[in-house]
């Protein structure tokens, strides 16, 4: 049976590199993310090494706080502190080091926040060498206070020569410097990504720390003792274990490659979710493709059950078809899969995510994976057409089999409705909150599609004979024959569109939560922003504008009011949390938060604003008291002194609002995330924005912004988003299109000799190709108005269950929507093209003499 | 079934046959140099409109290729090949194509039915894909012709052999093509359809005046035309007026088969 199923396939070459290539494309999707993963993971913990290479101690303050994210938000150690470690028996060295946000002002006098994993870090030179990973290439070390020196990579990237000045950004005004010498990481010329500015320890702090202080303090050890040892002793000496953390080398090493593990982690399964959504689209052309060439095949494989060869027989031979194709394609998928990691990370990096490279790492569990996952997806897709393929009857070789099943028993409708009963239910239980919400609906939403798939056939007639009216309008006979073909195997069209219909419902449901979200912050902000101008960062969490600027701002004649937005990581009941701070006294003139009771100008001192919806779900009203853990001066009572309606405008789901006093006493570093700005009565807007400008200049990193171009930049980051999960799906529509083709390519080689009828009797070449074209318009179409029908579905159950938390209505825009049915039909347009041309091309004479 | 006779319409057999179709000097030879087999020699033929022509011979001897490129299924090595007036060397795949379905009509063997199609559209298939609309009346006397008005909805699936048969000579009549090719039509029926199809053939010529010519290697079969053209290694080799199957079979014997 080896030798059948090696000429099976090599007879049969087209179709299954069709097939294969829906395998290959999501193991390469898959190998790619973990190439790419793996690749990243390398090159950081590589940097962790070197970094930490001569350092036995690392003191910190204990983090106080943790944000949303996880990260941990931490004061700085005073230079008394460092003066204590050094004093430490053991001790050879130790220094203090800062490393803070910076921002280098470009060419265009504008200084672009910092994103990704990238950006500008702002440094003390240590100038003990074990001490720090850099090392001076050329020139020499900061000495003065307005010297600097860059990383050797962005000084050749920015043509720089010693003594060029930069001009940084930290705290405060801009601050020219001059670049008096380059510096090199290890043996390389930077860190992939990030630009390095260091300065002298005075200037580092007056920049990105504050003055005698001191993010860290790294500790070289004499060598009479054990870093454990010392580490233990610098303990001791510090006392107060609450208020510090002192790791050795080596554990904080460990501490930041497992912070980085999880980080990756996350990101990892992010894209493998869409890697496996990909192979989950590829499961079906897979099955389709093995069910088409098995009942095509249907009198071979009778004749081979005539012959004398067991059921068991042929189930294995086909069987072993798909292991071959699921080898085969595994292989090349995981070659393939290195090219997708360098597209992975164009990918992220046209989003704004640049991602550091190193040399490719490829790990033997990405090949055993790619390998495993491949193959056995493969053959579980062909498992069930092998097992129909060996119900064909012996005697069924002895006429002419009847290839077409109907695809609407009862059965099968019972058996749909049932699997799509059971997805719906718990999609819904999951979304109500009733177990573990992501088994529940991850679970819902696979049962669902699997429910309406095997309801597919059941549907694909009506929903072919509604498609296909229009188009029988439009183009007559040869609309009329599509509608037909698609109409006469509804167990392959609706496989086919189910195909396409996964990749179309995650679209559309990402494209409707991202608009109904879109709507309901956009409505949120028109009711909120009442300021004419924001000065925007472009930062959201380290860094931003300097408070310096509000003066500056209100100094001029022609504004009227102007209130900073900062806002800070905080918990609040053990909870992480956010709190942002206005000017509560201003704030009404630029912004309504809609204060539902007591007033926003009391929000000062020991007091707090809550959001209503918050306050009411806490049980607290006007006058109650809650605890605010701040990482500077730990638990503060505040009272509640007003309840608000919605966030200030771009603090979207901070439920918690402090006046700038209140926010200057207990968090250290103030940076304005960005500025509200009313202009005066009478002032035009011509003349505002002027008079705006000329501040501007002077404050590199801020962009002004008028309410249209405000609303926008906060809108346009759930675009950036929507893009990337749409480039993310696109490959799953991809492999939806080539089932598509595939099916199609199939479809014509079984009626070859139809098409040859056609053609004989006076069908032009035109019009076949227009009748092959139509019907995979169809097919697309279908998938498409399933996959919308599955993505309002799930998106209206997610948007209404968490509606009672933030008041967000769904949105079904009509544009984009219509834009995904254009292009489903293009894109069956497109998978059309081969199959048509084939079609098109076939050889009159040797389809109809082939009796 | 009504008569053909019956239709006050039906056009008298020509008096003066004018040619349908003919070959000139027709050859086709497959392959090249020392191992090119020869199709057809130098074939002339012609095919006198309102006329029944059978063409015979044994296999291999060319028939089918000669219908092939009568028809512009196919393309001649050399010589020539009319239409009426056109001379089909000349024409393009895109004309060769508009020229079968506006002015041939075809019946095969086996295969002669879209299967998504139901009995009437298949019928009118050349006419609606050539977006025309099939004159009604004609229409109807063909459906009574071949007498399966009751069954005009139905799929082919849902007909027997014979009954298809009789939808694809519909087909071949409904469009008053000057030329009806058939390929062994009778090939896959039994003798009882076998007989009703060549009746229906013959009258279509006899009272419609409709031009039919059909390969066929049987006898019984060939008894039914005006005439029977006998090939042999792709050459003329005889014809028979007004044949019987006897006469036929004698005839075929000689060839030492």
């Amino acid at each position: 049976m080896f030798k059948l199923t090696w000429k099976g396939l090599w007879a049969h070459k087209l179709r299954f590199a069709l097939t294969g290539l829906a395998v290959i494309l999501g193991v390469a999707f898959m190998a790619g993310t973990q190439i790419l993963t793996d690749t990243m993971g390398k090159t950081f913990d590589g940097i962790f090494e070197s970094a930490n290479q001569g350092v036995d101690v690392v003191v910190r303050r204990a983090a106080a706080v943790k944000s949303d994210f996880g990260e941990e938000v931490r004061e700085r150690v005073d230079t008394a502190t460092l003066a204590k470690i050094r004093a430490v028996p053991g001790v050879d060295a130790a220094a203090g080091s800062i490393q803070g946000q910076a921002a280098l002002v470009g060419p265009d006098g504008k200084a672009d926040a910092a994103q990704g994993f990238g950006g500008v870090i702002g440094a003390n030179w240590v100038e003990d060498q074990r001490l720090n990973p850099f090392t001076i290439a050329t020139g020499n070390a900061p000495r003065s206070p307005d010297d600097a020196v860059i990383d050797q990579a962005t000084f050749d990237r920015d043509h720089h020569v010693l003594g060029d000045t930069i001009t940084v950004l930290g705290k405060g005004a801009p601050r020219p410097l001059t670049v008096v010498g380059t510096a090199t990481f290890g043996d390389v010329g930077g860190l992939p990504g990030v630009t390095l500015v260091g300065v002298t320890d005075a200037t580092a702090q007056e920049l990105f720390a504050e003055p005698g202080t001191y993010d860290s303090v790294v500790v070289a050890s004499d060598g009479s003792v054990s870093a454990d040892a010392l580490s233990a002793r610098i303990s001791t000496t510090l006392g107060d274990d609450a208020k510090f953390e002192v790791l050795t080398g080596a554990a904080d090493t460990a501490k930041s490659k497992a912070d980085l593990e999880k980080g990756l982690g996350f990101f990892n399964t992010f894209l493998m979710a869409f890697a496996y959504i990909a192979l989950f689209v590829g499961m079906f052309i897979i099955y389709n493709t093995f069910s088409i060439v098995v009942a095509q095949r249907a009198k071979d494989m009778a004749m081979l059950r005539a012959i004398g060869a067991s059921r068991a027989q042929v189930v294995r031979s086909v069987v072993f078809e798909s292991v071959a194709v699921g080898v085969i394609a595994s292989a090349i998928g995981l070659a393939v899969g290195v090219l997708m990691s360098f597209g992975l990370r164009a990918l992220l990096s046209a989003v704004g995510l640049e991602v550091p490279s190193g040399p490719i790492v490829i790990t033997p569990s990405t090949v055993l994976t790619a390998f495993v996952v491949g193959t056995a997806i493969t053959v579980a897709s062909a498992l069930w057409p092998a097992v129909r393929s060996s119900r064909v009857k012996p005697i069924a070789a002895l006429r002419d089999v009847a290839i077409d099943v109907s695809g609407s028993s009862l059965a099968r409708t019972g058996a749909g409705l049932a699997v799509l009963g059971l997805g719906v239910a718990s999609f819904a239980a999951g979304i109500l909150g009733a177990g573990s919400a992501l088994v529940l609906i991850g679970f819902g939403t696979v049962a669902t599609i699997i429910g309406v798939f095997v309801l597919g056939p059941v549907l694909a007639i009506p929903l072919m004979h509604v498609l296909g009216t229009p188009i029988q309008k439009i183009s007559g006979t040869t609309g009329r024959l599509a509608r037909e073909n698609a109409k006469r195997n509804p167990k392959r069209t609706s496989a086919t569109a189910s195909a396409l219909m996964i990749g179309v419902a995650l679209v559309g449901f990402i494209t409707i939560l991202a608009s109904s979200t879109k709507e309901s912050i956009g409505s949120t902000l028109s009711k909120s922003l009442r300021a004419d101008y924001v000065v925007a960062s472009g930062s959201f969490g380290n860094g931003g504008l300097s408070p310096e600027i509000e003066a500056d701002l209100s100094a001029l004649p022609e504004v009227a009011a102007v209130s900073p937005l900062r806002s800070s990581p905080v918990e609040v009941s053990d909870a992480s949390s956010q709190v942002a701070a206005v000017d509560t006294q201003t704030i009404g003139q630029v912004a309504d938060l809609g204060v539902t009771a007591g007033r926003l100008a009391d929000v000062s001192g020991a007091s707090v604003a809550v959001e209503d919806r918050k306050a009411e779900h806490d049980g607290l009203a006007v006058g109650d008291t809650i605890t605010m853990t701040f990482a500077r001066t730990g638990p503060v009572e505040l009272t509640v002194r007003a309840l608000i309606d919605r966030p200030p405008p771009g603090a979207d789901g901070v439920v918690y609002v402090v006046g700038l006093d209140t926010y200057e006493a207990n968090v250290t570093d103030q940076f304005d995330r960005q500025v509200f700005v009313k202009v005066a009565d009478g002032v035009s807007p011509t003349q505002g924005k002027a008079a705006l400008d000329t501040v501007l200049t002077r404050w590199p990193n801020g962009t002004l912004q008028d309410q249209a171009a405000f609303r926008q930049s906060i809108t346009g980051q759930i675009d950036v988003i929507l893009n990337l999960i749409y480039g993310l799906l696109g490959l799953a529509i991809v492999i939806a299109l080539i089932g598509i083709a595939n099916t199609l390519a199939l479809s014509v080689h079984e009626r070859r000799r139809e098409l040859g009828l056609l053609r004989a009797v006076g069908m032009t070449r035109p019009q076949v190709r227009s009748a092959i074209r139509w019907e995979s318009v169809m097919i697309a179409l279908m998938g498409t108005f399933l996959g919308f029908a599955l993505a309002v579905a799930g998106s209206w159950g997610i948007i209404s269950a968490i509606k009672g938390d933030s008041p967000i209505s769904l949105v079904v825009p009509p544009v984009q929507l219509t834009v995904i049915v254009v292009l489903a039909s293009v894109a069956g347009v497109l998978a059309a093209v081969g199959p048509a041309r084939r079609a098109a091309k076939l050889d009159i004479l040797a389809a109809i003499a082939s009796h | 079934m009504t008569l053909l006779s019956d239709f006050p319409g039906a056009a008298p057999p020509a008096a003066e046959p004018s040619v349908a179709a003919r070959a000139i000097g027709a050859t086709k030879t497959y392959g090249k140099g020392e191992g090119a087999v020869v199709a057809l020699d130098r074939v002339d033929v012609a095919f006198a409109a309102g006329e029944f022509t059978a063409i015979m011979g044994p296999s291999g001897s060319g028939k089918s290729t000669l219908m092939h490129c009568l028809a512009g299924l196919d393309e001649l090595t050399s010589g020539q090949v009319l239409i009426g007036d056109v001379d089909l060397t000349t024409l393009n795949d895109k004309h060769l194509t508009l020229l079968r379905r506006d002015k041939v009509g075809f019946i095969f063997q086996a295969y002669n039915l879209v299967p998504t199609l139901t009995a009437l559209e298949n019928i009118t298939l050349p006419m609606d894909l050539a977006g025309r609309k099939p004159d009604q009346a004609w229409l109807d006397q063909v459906v009574d012709t071949i007498g399966l008005r009751d069954r005009l909805k139905h799929r082919p699936s849902e007909l027997s052999g014979g009954q298809q048969q009789r939808v694809a000579v519909g087909r071949a009549l409904a469009g008053r093509p000057e030329i009806i090719f058939a390929d062994e039509p009778t090939g896959n029926l039994d003798s009882r359809s076998g007989a009703e199809i060549l009746d229906f053939m013959r009258r279509a010529v006899r009272e419609l005046g409709q031009t039919i010519v059909m390969v066929t290697h049987d006898p019984g079969a060939a008894s039914y035309a005006d005439r029977v053209v006998f090939l042999a290694d792709g050459r003329i080799v005889d014809e028979i007026l007004h044949p019987t199957a006897a006469a036929v079979l004698d005839r075929m014997k000689t060839f030492g088969r």
